[in-house]
């Protein structure tokens, strides 16, 4: 892996990606999916609480096999801004 | 396990990496992880403790039909609290040894103040004696998930984080040992650091299913708390509209208001022979009436549940006609899913021999997560030389604080025990400072240990723990006529083996403690 020169500030790096990155990026695709699925709201706030934990969980082992923390950075931040934006507000899929 | 000589470094390549994620995600949360682990355990049998720590309770456990109590029930009610607003019989559960009660609250006062509400055990014979108070094994069933001293919401996402680091570890520790089947072979005794690490490999891989199923299903049972966002998308912030998505509308059937009008009831025997499939042959946990001798009157029926589906198995009928107003919650597949998994997690449904199997599993996590950070300790020593314990640092300090984070919690656990026998039974604080104990001697334990060696803190802690647990029955003997001189022919007699079966264990425990605090002894000199 292209090294970065400070080993302990790409470490750092990768700890942030995994925990609040890999958090927010489990909140937009499950959120995308609750708003996008043709299925009554009650279920799929059901699957969504239940995918969260393993979209997360696959998001912090990604951050970590990456070859390069650039690589883990962009491919976790785009998606999670993308559809952040689209997302934004919440509130769009209104009540079951 | 290359964790890679620099410490901060992530080499490249997948398993290096994966090696790092899985000794850190296990590492940092692993004396919580291990402590969840082991009172999460504990809970599978709170009942049974619950039962064992109330000396109390009458041995025998009556079983009446269960309809015939319900009669029974209901004109004890009419008597004792007519004019209520709501009457409930509950009825004695395959799992608990509770008595069946009788249970009631009148209507709210004039100035809007909640009813008074009553209970009382429906069979004369069951009155007296009171069972003393107590945690109970609810108490260390709790522990798995609110921790203690500290705010349940705080610990919820303590418990969160450490659940999901866990998860993570698993997973690559999954990625990381590919050969899952050759390692549930390979265990090579007294091989030293080598022999942690096999152990460690095959304890994860036994139960594999058992710790990804408890890890991912116990985030599942607090996801409302972890993933706010989710219900916020729904409900626009609007907790009104949250509120009704969490009371089903089986509740909202039973809540009818009174009309004010007086109609007959149907008795619990008319209501039966109506019937309905779902209550032929059913075991009941409860059956309530709301607003008796109303026409608006509703029977509440709750169903012992005998599968994994967790949710209220709740039914609604009128009480006046007899006729099924709400069958329970309807539920889709994914609901279903859901809450197939919390019931997954809890293992209220499983019939003894299953649930020791859960108790077996629950055993293995708890040595898997303590084997592994003894590896971790173990490895470390050996690639830097020296003496365990000396020397300063991280390593001599994790070295010298396991012992005492690994046995202290099972420690804490016998003089929470004990000090259920030996405080006294009318002492105002009675539930509290049982706690208090399991603290002080978990406390006791690290204090004790930390300033010596490691070796010698592991024989000592394990030594303690085998007369603590070989204490027990003895003490049982001397503070209750509950102990084995009464409770092993009982078991013979009737075969029911719960308080026998407790003292047992830890008789059986104390042995193999013994037998390790032995080769303990031996390995100093």
């Amino acid at each position: 892996m292209p090294a970065m020169r400070a080993p302990h500030l790409e470490l750092l790096l990768r700890v942030l990606l995994a925990t609040i990155g890999g958090y927010a990026f489990a909140n937009v695709i499950v959120i995308a999916a609750v708003r996008s699925l043709p299925i009554a709201a009650s279920e799929s706030v059901m699957l969504a609480l239940l995918a969260s934990f393993v979209v997360h969980a696959a998001a912090v082992l990604w951050v970590f096999a990456a070859r390069s923390v650039w690589r883990a950075c962009w491919t976790l931040t785009l998606p999670t801004l993308l559809l952040g934006g689209w997302l934004w507000p919440l509130g769009a899929a209104g009540p079951v | 396990m290359a964790a890679g000589r620099g410490r901060a470094s992530v080499k490249g390549g997948l398993r290096p990496s994966m090696a790092w994620l899985h000794t850190w995600s296990g590492l940092l949360p692993g004396w919580l992880l291990y402590f969840v682990f082991l009172t999460g355990t504990l809970g599978y049998f709170s009942v049974e403790i619950d039962r064992w720590m109330q000396p109390e309770l009458p041995l025998r456990q009556r079983r009446d039909p269960q309809w015939e109590l319900i009669e029974r029930g209901m004109a004890r009610l009419q008597q004792r609290a007519p004019g209520a607003e709501r009457w409930s019989v509950e009825l004695p559960q395959r799992k608990s040894p509770l008595p069946p009660r009788i249970v009631w609250r009148m209507p709210p006062t004039a100035d809007g103040a909640r009813g008074e509400a009553g209970t009382e055990p429906l069979l004369p014979g069951d009155a007296a004696p009171r069972p003393r108070p107590t945690g109970g094994g609810q108490f260390l069933y709790q522990l798995h998930y609110r921790l203690h001293y500290i705010d349940t919401q705080q610990a919820y996402w303590i418990i969160g984080a450490a659940a999901m680091f866990m998860l993570v570890s698993i997973l690559s520790g999954v990625i990381l040992h590919k050969k899952i089947l050759t390692d549930f072979f390979t265990f090579r005794p007294a091989a030293g650091k080598r022999t942690w690490r096999d152990l460690h490999s095959v304890l994860g891989s036994i139960a594999l299913p058992f710790h990804i199923m408890i890890t991912w299903s116990g985030l599942v049972l607090l996801a409302y708390t972890y993933m706010p966002l989710v219900l916020d998308e729904i409900y626009r912030f609007d907790e009104d509209a949250q509120d009704v998505f969490f009371t089903d509308n089986a509740q909202r059937v039973a809540d009818t208001g009174r009309s004010g009008v007086t109609a007959p009831m149907l008795l619990p025997a008319q209501l039966l022979a109506l019937q309905h499939p779902a209550l032929n042959n059913a075991r009941l946990s409860s059956y309530g009436v709301r607003n008796p001798g109303d026409a608006n009157a509703r029977v509440v029926i709750l169903r012992e549940r005998r599968n994994a589906q967790n949710g209220t198995d709740q039914q609604v009928y009128s009480a006046v006609s007899g006729q099924l107003l709400d069958a329970g919650l309807q539920r889709g597949p994914l609901r279903q899913t859901r809450d197939a998994m919390l019931g997954l997690h809890k293992g209220s449904f499983a019939a003894p021999l299953l649930r020791a199997l859960y108790g077996l599993s629950g055993a293995l996590g708890t040595l898997m997560v303590g084997s592994g950070l003894v590896f971790w300790t173990a490895k470390r020593r050996e690639r830097r030389g020296g003496v365990a314990g000396e020397g300063g640092g991280g390593l001599a300090w994790v070295e010298r604080a396991n012992p005492g984070m690994l046995i202290g919690p099972l420690l804490g656990v016998c003089a929470y025990l004990l000090a259920n026998r030996l405080l006294p039974v009318d002492f105002e604080h009675r539930g509290s400072w049982e706690g208090h104990a399991l603290f002080i001697g978990w406390a006791l334990a690290l204090v004790l240990a930390l300033p010596l060696r490691p070796q010698r803190a592991w024989w000592l802690l394990t030594a303690s723990l085998a007369l603590a647990c070989a204490a027990l029955p003895v003490v049982n003997v001397f503070t209750t006529d509950r102990h084995l001189g009464v409770s092993l022919p009982w078991a013979l007699r009737e075969g029911d083996w719960v308080l026998a079966g407790i003292d047992l264990c830890l008789l059986i425990l104390a042995l193999i403690f013994a037998f390790v605090a032995r080769r303990l002894a031996r390995q100093q000199c």
